[in-house]
């Protein structure tokens, strides 16, 4: 098998299965090594092969993970402004009349029950002032 | 949204949602990933400490964005990676004034300490075939690390560097041979340098 080494999607598929198979399965690695009849891509197998032995897999300290995923775990959840600030334009007035409908309700009902209390409280004065009752 | 114990059942993109409110739910993502980002960070600046540093500014920059993360075709790691790959470059655009440990000497010196004395001339070849790595262009360097550090998919590694799978295989043959190139050109350079120097 011979190859156009500039642009050869056959080699570029040839070694990047052999890369797939040293990071998976090392035997079969082997196998497309030996099946490489080309000495260039052959060359290119045996340095993919020792890039895999040099560029091994580093680890954070174990303290340095911990403390850091204790950072996360006692995150508090963003704050309410910053969630609104997120939200869509269309959501935020929506978020806006129902906020203000629920306020002017809860506000009627307050003036209502305090307009109700004072009333009664001076129709009890009135009565008290027809019947002489001290207050 | 009801509380659940098994976090490690979801995947990622149910993950980010619960993420919003929930500080478990990017609990269980860190745990997923810190240890790759880690990886790709420690061999993209060469030392522990601006590895740890960095990698801890990645996850603190997802969980402040968080909300704004939509998947669209691009799945979480992978914009950890893209967040990972953009701190790197200003850390590299940076320490033009600090002082560098170059990765080839830090890993080495790692790595020697614990190699016995029989395996040093393998890990000298190890050494400059990591040198000829860090002499490549960035691009390049960070598809080797994304393969074989962190063995990612072509696919993965795709959606990191915003290329197809066929990209990817394409650079990576291109990246192989521009290595090899390196290698044997520094070899005769050295060859070269010795008989001149026996002449002598």
């Amino acid at each position: 098998m011979s190859y156009d080494f500039d642009t050869d999607p056959r080699l570029d598929a040839l070694l990047a299965a052999h890369l797939d198979a040293l990071l998976t399965m090392p035997d079969a690695a082997d196998v497309l090594l030996m099946q490489a009849a080309d000495p260039r891509s052959r060359a290119l197998m045996e340095l993919a092969a020792r890039m895999h032995m040099a560029l091994i897999p580093v680890e954070p300290s174990p303290e340095f993970v911990e403390q850091l995923y204790n950072d996360f775990a006692t995150h508090a959840p963003p704050a309410l402004l910053a969630r609104w600030r997120n939200l869509r334009p269309r959501y935020q007035t929506a978020a806006k009349v129902g906020g203000a409908t629920l306020t002017a309700g809860l506000m009627l009902l307050a003036a209502r029950r305090a307009w109700g209390m004072w009333n009664g409280q001076r129709s009890r004065r009135a009565v008290a002032d027809v019947y002489s009752i001290p207050a | 949204m009801s509380k659940i114990r098994d976090y490690s059942v979801l995947d990622d993109a149910a993950l980010v949602l619960r993420a919003h409110t929930d500080s478990n739910a990017f609990g269980e993502l860190y745990q997923r990933y810190v240890k790759k980002i880690y990886s790709y960070i420690y061999y993209r600046t060469g030392n522990a400490h601006d590895a740890e540093d960095l990698t801890a500014r990645v996850f603190h920059r997802a969980l402040q964005h968080i909300e704004t993360y939509v998947e669209r075709g691009l799945p979480f790691s992978a914009w950890l990676y893209r967040i990972a790959h953009n701190l790197v470059a200003n850390w590299h655009r940076d320490r033009t004034r600090r002082k560098v440990i170059p990765l080839d000497e830090f890993v080495a010196a790692g790595l020697r300490s614990e190699a016995p004395d029989s395996e040093s001339e393998q890990q000298e070849e190890y050494d400059e075939l990591l040198a000829a790595i860090r002499r490549l262009p960035e691009e390049r360097q960070q598809l080797l690390i994304l393969k074989f550090v962190d063995k990612l998919s072509n696919v993965e590694v795709g959606a990191i560097m915003d290329r197809s799978e066929g990209a990817i295989k394409s650079l990576y043959h291109r990246t192989l041979q521009a290595l090899r190139d390196d290698l044997t050109s520094r070899r005769s350079e050295a060859e070269r340098l010795i008989s001149g120097h026996n002449r002598q």
